[in-house]
């Protein structure tokens, strides 16, 4: 401040000179220096210091204390996107997303707005039938602002609540109907393995849901409103919509139809034949790997996915007390008392084990498992050979004694100690399933052919099929595959691959040759219909030329015809097939096997449309050969689908004889009438008293009954009444004329059912009445034949 | 503009034609000569005498305490709107009420600016104006009369009306200071003035500080340093008590708890951290930061404050400056800021030119009182300075507030119309 002493020197004429009081009252420069100066820069620094801190909070940090302030005022809804529908490949719904609500009060806003609580939990009582005293209690939480009345109710309620709240003014800022979707599953069980769930979030799990789950679930949108310091919602100027797109509807290549008929017949099997670790079943496509059905038994309800079967949870119980039971006798407390931590490791060894349940419920067997194919192989084998022309279709091959002796490991032949198949053409040993005959034939093939054959056909990779969790093959190394390996493999004993696989590679050996990708889905597309993504057939490699496949196809259909129709022969029809039983050598010891028994086939043989596979494993019924279990299936499901399919018959004279009519409508006719009708139609009768009018039939008019079967005209209802009942005779395991007989003798209609009716080696194995059982008299009994020879390798 | 820092050379401090000016009454003195400047003008105009009479004061001064109150009143009712219908039911409560306040206060003000300031001087004034003040103060110790909020005993209840003592005590240290420096010039650069005038100093601050009432103990010492320090107190003084300040300062956070004011570690506290309690000590400073930073450089447009919902307490008190900066972002808060700076530019510059010491520390006093309690303000809403509760002039709701501001710069008024301005 050198100025300031400049002016004090001045300054002594002033103050010391001029004593006048008015001088002195004068302001001095010191006075308006240090003012004008020091102050005023003082304040100037202050302001500086202002200014920067503003800057940095307003200009500098902005975003951040934005974003906070934003955290603290914006309250936001999700607006649910309604997820896409499921459809089959004839726009069945298989599984679809309805807008729900969930009710929810605000005690908090009852109490600021003044509501009257009786009034609301009255209103809500009404239309949801809640209890009111359960919502008054809710209201006395004044704190909260968040209490669910009801879940999941539906439009009509959404709309009354509304309605109400608009007209009386009740509950109209406390009483919210926040939206979310219901997913549904119209054909519940059907097709469950395919289509998977959503879980909580709306997020698919499993099948179709899961693997398209980025298609069907859209964009959520939001609603965001401003709120005050005490958590009120603002006016709606402050609103801003972001609308949800709803996702896209996925069509699947799969027929509910066809998927009916193949979980029915999986069902029945896995009952029949004591199944314990399901069983599964495909058909596709040959030509383009559309999946037109595809099942694991049992599946589950989708609609309720965490439900376990009944025989589930009793077991579940079962194997608690099981594990109590155990704790209590190794417990070394008084009186046998577990221990809390003891009783928690058995809560959670049970936890595990129903979590164990529920993967297995929910997964696709047929996608996500590997299974040795067993002799289904064999078919692949063959290919290779007459592909490589190393053998051809008269080629001979040889059982030896039974068995053949690979690098000092014999392996048997699967008939071995029963009988010797001898020598075969490559037709009879694939009929016979002669497994020397086979390794013989890999032998031909060769390591490294046989290998990149194992590639060709897809065995090493994944099949790509638009489904998730698709398992990996286990396939020797090819640097390590001796010649035990090859044999082995050869017979499909050595490689496990899933069931997807072995159909894919067994339809390229009947389609003319070519891999095709399987695939579940054939289309999405958005809302308004147009197609977002088409999964059109994608071939991956021609393996064959037309003319192995074309070999190929009638050695299978041979296969099927032989001796007169195996087990899955369907008189009429041109299916070519293979059966394999493999055995579990990679987990059970060879005194304690069990089996996995499965069929291949394909229709119509000379141009497949359908190809199917059908996995049973370890069936514990007694039975475990493929030809017993799994062709009859194969068979039952073709003959269910082969019309919906529109494969039709062309049946030979001696087929059509024990071919099914159904029974003419004849009520109100004369007996004249009636019995020219029956004649017509080939039918027998007889007559139930006296009268000019039939009244009614045994069996009743459209009931399937075998050619040359009895129909019984009732003339009068009285005497028909008081007819003898008769008694359905056991015809189990006679051939078919000795089974036509005893049931025709009891006054009975027989109906033959079974590919092997025409094999004269056919044997009753099962009956749809209970033998003994009292019917009246003219009743339809059907008895399904099967060879009972077994066909197994 | 002509700065007020260039002009003191030119005034010759020592001009005899301004020595008669103000003390007409005194015998012994030539009376005061009329100016024929003024008459001539007053004679080739037309308006009544009265009116330019009325108007003959500093109207840049004049004109920016209107804008500030004009802006004053338009943030206020869009900072207060909400509140006013949340607490009172009637959008327009605040906003009435300091309307009515405001036109009080600027009668008051044309008033004062026409009560010659000389006589505030007068024995009797000064010891009314000193006693009323400290009973007053006294009495919000005694309580009955006190009514207590935020706190802080330091309101009083008139029945029809609530005010601050220390409001008066402001204005009252200012005239006791300025008239003491006035008439003991000589006496203030020695220790027994500065002891004197320290001594008035500290009664005051500490009849505010035990109220507790920390702001105002700040712009009381302000107001007391700057008045000591343009009267001339010695630099080796004013630094003795810039350097006890600063061992205060230091001691501060250990002191304050012991001598009442038991919130006030804990605002050091928010301040060096505005984030460590956000939803307790530092929840002001806090929702104020979010205020100005969702502001950025234009804000969000006039009333369209989100913070005033209710999130940002008294936001149409002390936390009015942060709506301001939400709504017209960092230009408007800047605006704010550089009329206070053009406030207190003119405020000296009326004081360098006031036409003796009395005048020239009431005019630096008042003003440095208006400028550093709106500094002060603005700083607590910035974080740059710790929270102390403290309200912006013209802008804060508060009736005995605005009428006192506006009676204070009343008198400024006056004191520019016998300053020497051009």
């Amino acid at each position: 401040m050198n100025q300031e002493q400049v002016i004090k020197s001045n300054a002594p004429p002033k103050t010391a000179g001029a004593k006048s009081e008015s001088l002195s009252h004068a302001p001095d420069r010191q006075m308006k220096i240090r003012l004008n100066y020091t102050v005023f820069i003082a304040l100037m620094i202050f302001v500086a210091f202002i200014f920067y801190f503003l800057h940095r909070t307003a200009v500098y940090n902005s975003n951040m204390f934005r974003e906070y302030a934003n955290a603290q005022q914006l309250n936001d809804f999700i607006l649910r996107a309604n997820r896409g529908a499921v459809f089959d490949r004839n726009g069945e719904l298989l599984a679809q997303s309805t807008p729900v609500w969930d009710v929810i009060l605000s005690p908090f806003d009852v109490i600021e707005n003044e509501d009257c609580p009786d009034a609301i939990a009255t209103m809500l009582h009404e239309i949801l039938g809640v209890d009111k005293q359960d919502v008054l209690d809710k209201v006395d939480k004044i704190q909260r602002r968040y209490e669910v009345i009801a879940r999941r109710v539906d439009r009509s309620v959404y709309e009354k609540i509304n309605e109400q709240k608009a007209e009386k003014g009740i509950g109209l800022f406390s009483i919210y109907l926040v939206e979310t979707s219901e997913r549904s599953y119209p054909n519940n069980r059907l097709a469950s393995n395919l289509i998977g769930f959503t879980n909580y979030d709306n997020k698919g799990q499993y099948g179709v849901e899961a693997y398209y789950n980025q298609y069907l679930q859209g964009t959520d949108g939001r609603v965001v409103m401003l709120r005050d310091g005490v958590g009120r919602t603002m006016s709606r100027e402050f609103e801003r919509r972001f609308e949800a797109t709803d996702g896209n509807n996925v069509h699947m290549t799969i027929d509910v139809v066809l998927q009916h008929y193949l979980e029915k017949q999986l069902e029945e099997v896995v009952i029949q034949h004591k199944v314990a670790n399901r069983a599964t079943g495909i058909m596709m496509e040959p030509n383009t790997g559309a999946i037109l059905a595809m099942a694991t038994t049992f599946g589950y309800d989708p609609n309720a996915p965490a439900a376990l079967s009944e025989a589930d949870e009793a077991y579940l119980e079962k194997e608690r007390e099981r594990l109590i039971d155990a704790a209590r006798s190794e417990s070394t407390l008084p009186g046998g008392v577990i221990s809390q931590e003891r009783m928690d490791s058995i809560d959670e060894q049970i936890q595990k084990r129903r979590h164990e349940l529920w993967e297995l419920q929910w997964r696709n067997k047929a996608v996500t498992e590997l299974y040795f194919p067993g002799s289904v192989f064999k078919t692949i084998t063959a290919a290779m050979a007459l592909e490589e022309r190393v053998a051809t279709l008269d080629s001979t091959f040889s059982c030896g004694p039974g068995y053949v002796e690979v690098a000092d490991t014999r392996i048997h032949c699967w008939a071995y100690g029963r009988t010797n198949h001898g020598t075969m053409c490559m037709t009879q040993s694939i009929t016979t399933s002669c497994n020397p005959a086979f390794i013989n034939i890999g032998s031909r093939v060769g390591v490294r052919r046989f290998y990149d054959y194992l590639e060709a056909f897809g065995l090493t990779a994944r099949t790509g099929i638009d489904a998730p969790a698709e398992a990996r093959s286990i396939v020797v190394r090819r640097d390590r595959m001796s010649s035990v390996d090859l044999a082995m493999s050869s017979i499909g004993q050595t490689n496990k691959i899933t069931p997807l696989q072995m159909i894919t590679a067994y339809a390229a050996c009947i389609n003319g040759g070519y891999l095709v990708t399987p695939h579940l889905v054939d289309r999405i597309s958005d809302a308004d219909g147009n197609v977002v993504r088409g999964n059109t057939a994608v071939t991956r490699r021609q393996i064959l030329s037309s003319e192995t496949s074309a070999q190929m196809r009638k050695m299978m259909e041979d296969v099927v015809q032989a001796n007169g129709g195996s087990n899955a022969y369907i008189s009429g029809y041109r299916i070519g097939g293979k059966s394999g039983t493999s055995e579990k050598i990679d987990e059970y010891a060879p005194d304690d096997m069990r089996y996995v028994a499965s069929f291949a086939a394909f229709a119509p043989a000379d141009n497949p449309k359908v190809i199917m596979l059908v996995v049973v494993d370890e069936p514990m019924g007694g039975l475990f050969y493929g030809s017993q279990i799994a062709a009859p299936v194969v068979s039952a499901v073709f003959r269910d689908s082969f019309a919906h399919l529109e494969i039709f018959p062309q049946f030979t004279a001696e087929e059509q004889a024990l071919q099914d009519t159904l029974t003419p409508y004849l009520v109100g006719l004369s007996p004249d009438a009636a019995r020219e009708r029956l004649n017509r139609d080939g039918l027998n009768f007889t007559s139930v008293g006296e009268g000019s009018r039939v009244l009614s039939t045994i069996p009743t008019a459209g009931t399937p009954i075998g050619s040359s079967s009895s129909v019984m005209l009732i003339y009068c209802e009285e005497t028909a009444a008081n007819l003898p009942l008769s008694t359905v005779p056991n015809v189990l395991g006679m051939g078919v004329s000795a089974a036509n007989q005893a049931i025709t003798n009891a006054g009975l209609n027989i109906r033959f059912s079974g590919g092997a009716v025409a094999n004269t080696n056919a044997r009753a194995a099962h009956m749809s009445l209970e033998p003994g059982e009292q019917v009246p008299p003219g009743t339809v009994v059907e008895v399904r034949f099967t060879v009972d020879v077994g066909h197994g390798g | 503009m002509q700065t007020p820092v260039q002009t003191p050379p030119r005034i010759p401090p020592h001009a005899p034609q301004r020595v008669p000016e103000n003390k007409p009454s005194r015998p012994g003195r030539p009376a005061r000569p009329e100016r024929p400047a003024r008459k001539a003008k007053i004679k080739a105009n037309s308006p009544p005498p009265q009116f330019r009479r009325l108007l003959k004061f500093d109207i840049p001064l004049f004109f920016i305490t209107l804008v500030l109150c004009v802006f004053g009143l338009i943030m206020l009712l869009s900072a207060s709107y909400f509140a006013a219908y949340r607490e009172y039911g009637d959008t327009y409560h605040f906003f009435s009420n300091q309307l009515f306040f405001v036109a009080v206060g600027f009668a008051v003000m044309i008033g004062l600016s026409l009560f010659p300031y000389e006589k505030l001087k007068n024995r009797l004034i000064l010891f009314g104006l000193i006693v009323s003040s400290l009973a007053m103060m006294l009495a919000t110790y005694i309580g009955g009369a006190a009514v207590s909020q935020g706190g802080a005993g330091r309101w009083i209840d008139l029945g029809f009306v609530t005010f601050q003592p220390s409001e008066i005590l402001k204005f009252a240290l200012i005239i006791t200071l300025a008239a003491f420096a006035h008439k003991y010039s000589d006496l203030i650069k020695t220790w027994k003035g500065a002891l004197w005038v320290v001594g008035i100093t500290v009664v005051a601050c500490g009849l505010t500080f035990f109220q507790p009432h920390l702001s105002g103990t700040v712009i009381m010492f302000v107001i007391g340093l700057t008045i000591m320090f343009v009267g001339g107190l010695r630099k080796r003084y004013v630094a003795l008590m810039g350097a006890g300040l600063a061992v205060l300062g230091v001691f501060s956070p250990v002191l304050l708890p012991l001598m009442g004011h038991t919130y006030s570690g804990s605002r050091f506290q928010s301040w060096l951290d505005p984030f460590s309690d956000i939803t307790g000590d530092t929840f002001q400073t806090y929702q104020s930061l979010m205020s100005i930073g969702s502001g950025g450089w234009f804000g969000l447009g006039l009333g369209n404050s989100r913070q005033k919902f209710s999130y940002l307490p008294m936001a149409h008190n002390d936390f009015i400056f942060p709506v301001i900066v939400e709504e017209l972002g960092f230009l408007g808060g800047s605006l704010i800021i550089l009329l206070f700076v053009l406030f207190i530019m003119r405020g000296i510059y009326i004081s360098t030119r006031a036409p003796d010491r009395f005048g020239m520390l009431v005019a630096a006093g008042i003003t440095v009182q208006i400028g550093i309690q709106a500094l002060l303000n603005i700083g607590v809403a910035t974080n740059t300075v710790p929270n102390t509760g403290i309200s912006l002039p013209f802008f804060s709701y508060g009736g005995t507030a605005i009428v006192m501001q506006l009676a204070q710069i009343g008198v400024l008024l006056n004191i520019s119309r016998k300053a020497r301005i051009e």
